[in-house]
Formats: structure tokens, C-alpha cells, sequence
């Protein structure tokens, strides 16, 4: 009989079957125990025969058609992750809290707590500048130019209560109503431009250059118009003085000012690339420069052509950190680079300058290798904001996920990602902008290979031609890879001489 | 994701031996390795993992009868119940199959392991097998049932009670 079961499994396996032998399979399954334990048997046995038969040496060559078996496993697994994202319960409508954004900054010097970078969104909270000077564009619409030495903190999307400090407004009309306080005076826009200080002694001053500003204190309210200014001392009187545009930072001025910073920090950049790209501890460095904007290759650090030259797929060039500085935009689901390289590695590190536009793909790729076997490196952002470091090794794999970086409010800026694998250490090391984000010690021991890569998606080649939507959402404009592990001092300099504004 | 990893080869075993060969099993397999890892939260850790996962991936081989309308492969409902019933009855461990397998594999005569090389690593159908190996098909038959029966054999021993 089990012979016959034998002959009815591999009809069926073969897809040669009738169905009289169906019917026949049924019945032996149905009515011999035995039978049904034969059928078992042999199921199991077919499984392990393909997985070990059909399995590859560690090193696979992906064109081989019949790798199928631990690769497609292990991309259902991954697949099969990436639909539990989908459907964990997230929220359907993501906030975050912020009432401005911070839009410029020069030569700032932040007091305590953290520096709020530019181009990100400033929540609740106190600015305290010793030096420098920043511009903050509130939600309502008005903008205020804040000269350090300077406290004010944000208490509203158009209100601000201030310390010390000088400060500009432009209030447009959609902002009326735009409010500074300090500890006895309300200062309420009606549609103007004005221009604040006061002083540590509480002693204050008020310009007005446009418009009308209410002024209350100790009760008492009154307009100014323009060309029109005040100073009150900290017992409340007040009395006329001449108005002083000059005294005050203008936008135009700030502007003119930080396009050169800009400049300045991106020549910076440009000499400590070069550097950079000589450094022997370099595997693949791409400054995204020295390309015309029609190529399609994205060259690497070597002089002479070689397979870690980028080819371009998709992308297109844009703006990066700096006027002028070259990117590439990910934004369609194609969207790609790949290179290749054919070392193996106890150690990496990556780096790269990024802008994330938008979380809103199950993972966005920074740097895949092709499938996911053994020595497999997946750097990517997931759904939740976690930058995550996958890695392969025979039949096991782990996550080196961080906790999460991307929140709502993180998206649409610069930021430096880096991640290093350390074999000798062991343990996975990543950092933001600089700053040590976490350590995890390595679950288990490989070493990595790069071999087919890609830079902003992955392209595995599963069956045929669909592909999940894996991109990065966003630009790109630097990207190492190190054969060692990079110290954390090391990185805070990287960071620091790519920062695209103070 | 341990847990799959250790039942892998049981629930493609089930799936590899209700499905004919060819890309709809794999894509069977993986789809039923990401409605797994989808449905995770629902198992329940305290009760048999291999149970649970089968009858997804019984559910998973239905659901391919259904859409395919490839009813001629289809056993019984009742039919499908016992064997994921027997299959997560089993309590061998996948580790210690494997390595049971490599030294059955190993003690195989060469003949036999011809075959199985011809079916599992190439892919072969009985037909071809018979053409590959210059038998009849019915000889092709018997002769993979042989090798098959050599296997379970080596490996009922290797994996019996005291020899582990």
C-alpha cells in the first residue's frame, strides 16, 4: 500500500494526477491510519529534501533559477513583516506637536537643552540663545527674528513669551493678533512689523516700522503707530525715543548673511570630502558631485571606472544640503542605484546624509544587497520611523532596529544616519546627526558581503516582475561605506562638517 | 519568528505535498509564511505552535483550490483535518531531522541518491526521471518509492528514542 501511496504523492506532486487518484488518495488517507502516517512521512521528507537539495552554497550567484528555496523563504519572512506593519494598529492620522518651524540659523549658540536643527519644527518650549541668530516662522504666519543674547519661549502658533532678548516680528494679516509677552508687558500685533528688546534688567523698547502694536502694562493699554517707539522701564513707565529700524536684524539681512554661512560650510564640506575619499578605510564613497546633471552613473571614489560606480535607475538630480550641492531624488517606486562589490567584511560602518520626505511605505531602503542570504546587509527606515540594520547569517537573522527617529516632525531635513557593525566588539552601534542613538550586541556571529546592492530601494528578484514599494521617499546627497567600524568621535566629526546649517 | 523557523520544513511539508510542484507552490509558501508572521499576535503562546501554523497553511492550500477552481489535486475536507492533525501530532525537531538526514543522505546507495538528486535538486518530473535514469516510468516509480522508503527508514532509526 505504501507503495502505491508513493506513486499517488508524486502524481499529485507532478501535477499528473486523475482524479480516479484523487478520489483513491482520499480514500487510503481516510480509512488506513497507517496510510495517513506514510502520508506524513513522506510530506516532511519532501520538505527537507528541498530545503537541503535544493539549498545554495553560502554564497549564492542570484541568477541561479532553482535558489528559490531559503531566499524566497526568507523574503516571504521579511514580506511577511512588512504586511505586519502595514497592519499593526497605527494611527490613522499622525501628529506631532509644534507651534513654528525653525527656518534659519546663524552662528547660533544654543544655552541649554538640545539644539533644535534648521528646517525643524519647534515645539512648546524655551529657545535660549546666547549668540547667534535664528528665524523662526510660526504656524500662524508670523515671523520673528530672534538676536541672541536672547530667551523666548514658544507658548502658541502665535504667541511668544520673552525673557531677554531682541527680537523682529512680521506679522501678516492672516497673523494678527500675534502676541509677545514678558513678565509685565502683552505685546498684541495689529498687522505690523516691530521691533522688541529687553533687556535683563527689565528695562524694554518698542519699535514699531509698519502698522499698529497694542501695548499693555500694569493694566493699562495703549497703540503705537508707526515710526513710532517707546522705552519702559522695569517699574512700568514709559517715555518716547527716536525709532531705530537699523538696530533690528532684518529678514533680507539674515538671509544675505546665511546663504554665506551656507557657502562657507559647503566648501568646508567639499575639503573634508576629498579627504574622506582618500581615507583607506573606504569601501565605496559618493560625494553625489563632479557629475553633469544628464548622467546616469554615480561615480565612486576610484579615479578608474569600476562596478562600485553607481548605475542610476530612476532617481533624477536635485538640490542636496546646499545651493549647489548635487542630490538624487527618490521618489518613484523604480527608483534606484546599484553598484556592486565583491569584498566580505568583519566590520562595517555605513554613512550617509539623507532627507526623508515622507514615512509612508512599509520600509524605505538606504542600502539593500540583493536578496537576503547569508551575509545579507538590509539598512532601511521602517513604517514606525526606526532606522533598522538586518542582518543574515546561516539561517538566522536579526534586527538592529533603534527606537524611533522618524517622527512626523524629523521629516523634510538633513539628517546624518550611521550605523556600524562592529565584529570585534560585538555589537551594532547607531547614530543621528552625530549623536550615539543606541548599542545592540550582536545576537549571533558573520560576516557581511555586499556582493549586487542597492542604494534607496531593493529590487529582489522574486517570481516574475512585482515588487513591493520598498523606496526610500526622499534625497540622498552622501553616502559611505567603511570597511571598519568608525569611531563615535569619528562620526560626530562627520556630522559636524556636513551639518547643511549650524 | 523562531518558532517558524524550527516548524518551517512541517508547513511547507503539508503545502509541498497538497500542491503540485511549480511556481503556485512557492508562491503558497510564501504566502503562507507572511499570513504567519501577519496573524502572529492572534497565536496563542502557550498552545501548539505547529498546529496553529498547519491549519494556516491548510487554510492557505484551500484558498489556492478556491481561486485556481484546480480542484482535480483536491483531497476532502476530512481528509486535509487528519493530516494536519497527524502532521502537528509529531514531536521529532526539525534540527535533529536535518541532521538525520544528512547522514541518511550520506549512507544512501548511489543509485538511489541519483534519484532523489534528479528529483529534489533538479526539479524532475517521474517521467523525466525515468528518461535521466533509463527506466520505464513504472520502473521510475518504484524506484523513488524505494529510495524514499531507504530514507524514512535511516531516519526512523536515526531519530528513534535513545538514539539522539
Amino acid at each position: 500500500m505504501t507503495e502505491e501511496l508513493s506513486r499517488l504523492m508524486d502524481a499529485l506532486r507532478d501535477g499528473t494526477i486523475e482524479d480516479a487518484q484523487v478520489a483513491r488518495l482520499d480514500q487510503l488517507l481516510a480509512e488506513h491510519p497507517e496510510a495517513l502516517d506514510a502520508f506524513v512521512d513522506r510530506a516532511w521528507l519532501q520538505s527537507d529534501l528541498r530545503h537541503r537539495l535544493g539549498t545554495l552554497p553560502a554564497a549564492p550567484s542570484l541568477s541561479r533559477r532553482r535558489l528559490w528555496m531559503p531566499f524566497a523563504a526568507a523574503a516571504a519572512v521579511l514580506l511577511a513583516g512588512l504586511l505586519t506593519w502595514a497592519s499593526r494598529s497605527e494611527p490613522v492620522h499622525p501628529s506631532y506637536e509644534g507651534c513654528a518651524v525653525l527656518t534659519r540659523a546663524l552662528e547660533p549658540k544654543w544655552d541649554a537643552g538640545s539644539a533644535p536643527a534648521v528646517g525643524s519644527v519647534l515645539p512648546k518650549g524655551r529657545l535660549s540663545l546666547s549668540s547667534g541668530s535664528i528665524q523662526v516662522e510660526f504656524f500662524s504666519g508670523a515671523r520673528v527674528i530672534l538676536e541672541g543674547p536672547a530667551d523666548l519661549e514658544l507658548v502658541s502658533a502665535n504667541e511668544g513669551v520673552c525673557r531677554h532678548g531682541k527680537l523682529r516680528a512680521f506679522v501678516p494679516p492672516q497673523a494678527q493678533g500675534f502676541t509677545v509677552r514678558t513678565s509685565s508687558l502683552k505685546l498684541i500685533d495689529r498687522g505690523t512689523e516691530f521691533g522688541f528688546r529687553l533687556e535683563r534688567g527689565g528695562d524694554a523698547e518698542l519699535h514699531v516700522f509698519q502698522g499698529r502694536v497694542e501695548l499693555q502694562s500694569a493694566g493699562v493699554s495703549q497703540e503705537l503707530g508707526v515710526g513710532k517707539a517707546l522705552r519702559i522701564d522695569a517699574a512700568g513707565s514709559a517715555r518716547a525715543i527716536p525709532s531705530d529700524p537699523e538696530a533690528f536684524l532684518t529678514l533680507s539681512e539674515l538671509n544675505l548673511r546665511s546663504a554665506e554661512d551656507a557657502k562657507d560650510r559647503y566648501a568646508r564640506w567639499g575639503t573634508a570630502s576629498d579627504r574622506l575619499r582618500r581615507d583607506p578605510r573606504v569601501v565605496l564613497y559618493y560625494s553625489f558631485e563632479d557629475a553633469p546633471s544628464w548622467s546616469r552613473e554615480l561615480r565612486c571614489q576610484r579615479p578608474e571606472r569600476s562596478p562600485l560606480d553607481g548605475a542610476i535607475i530612476g532617481a533624477r538630480w536635485a538640490e542636496g544640503r546646499w545651493a549647489g550641492k548635487k542630490a538624487l531624488e527618490f521618489k518613484c517606486p523604480g527608483d534606484r542605484v546599484r553598484f556592486q562589490d565583491a569584498g566580505e567584511y568583519e566590520s562595517l560602518t555605513l554613512m550617509t546624509w539623507v532627507r526623508v520626505d515622507a514615512i509612508d511605505r512599509p520600509f524605505h531602503g538606504l542600502m539593500l544587497t540583493d536578496g537576503w542570504v547569508s551575509g545579507s546587509v538590509h539598512w532601511q527606515i521602517t513604517k514606525k520611523g526606526l532606522l533598522k540594520l538586518g542582518i543574515h547569517g546561516d539561517n538566522q537573522m536579526f534586527d538592529y532596529d533603534t527606537p524611533v527617529l522618524f517622527s512626523p516632525s524629523q521629516l523634510g531635513r538633513w539628517v546624518h544616519l550611521c550605523t556600524v557593525y562592529d565584529r570585534q566588539a560585538r555589537e551594532v552601534v547607531h547614530y543621528m546627526d552625530g549623536r550615539l542613538v543606541n548599542r545592540i550586541p550582536l545576537r549571533f556571529d558573520t560576516v557581511l558581503r555586499l556582493g549586487n546592492v542597492e542604494l534607496g530601494n531593493w529590487g529582489v528578484p522574486l517570481h516574475g516582475t512585482i515588487y513591493e514599494v520598498r523606496g526610500l521617499n526622499g534625497r540622498m546627497d552622501e553616502f559611505a561605506v567603511f570597511g571598519k567600524p568608525l569611531r563615535e568621535e569619528e562620526i560626530r566629526e562627520l556630522y559636524q562638517v556636513g551639518a547643511p546649517a549650524p | 519568528m523562531r518558532l517558524f523557523l524550527q516548524n518551517q520544513r512541517r508547513i511547507y511539508g503539508l503545502i509541498l505535498a497538497l500542491v503540485p510542484n511549480g511556481p503556485d507552490a512557492d508562491d503558497i509558501l510564501q504566502e503562507t509564511s507572511a499570513v504567519l508572521w501577519q496573524k502572529f499576535d492572534e497565536f496563542d503562546p502557550g498552545s501548539n505552535y505547529a498546529a496553529w501554523a498547519l491549519r494556516i497553511a491548510r487554510y492557505q492550500v484551500m484558498a489556492y483550490y478556491t481561486t485556481k477552481r484546480r480542484t482535480k489535486a483536491r483531497l476532502s475536507d476530512e481528509t486535509l483535518d487528519a493530516v494536519v492533525e497527524r502532521l502537528a501530532s509529531r514531536t521529532e525537531r526539525e534540527d535533529a531531522r536535518s541532521v538525520a538526514l544528512d547522514g541518511c543522505l550520506a549512507d544512501l546507495p548511489e543509485e538511489d541518491r541519483r534519484l532523489i538528486e534528479l528529483r529534489y535538486r533538479g526539479g524532475a518530473s517521474v517521467p523525466d526521471v525515468a528518461r535521466s535514469s533509463g527506466r520505464t516510468v513504472e520502473a521510475a516509480y518504484k524506484a523513488l518509492h524505494r529510495a524514499h522508503e531507504r530514507l524514512l527508514q535511516c531516519m526512523r532509526g536515526k531519530l528513534a528514542p535513545g538514539n539522539a
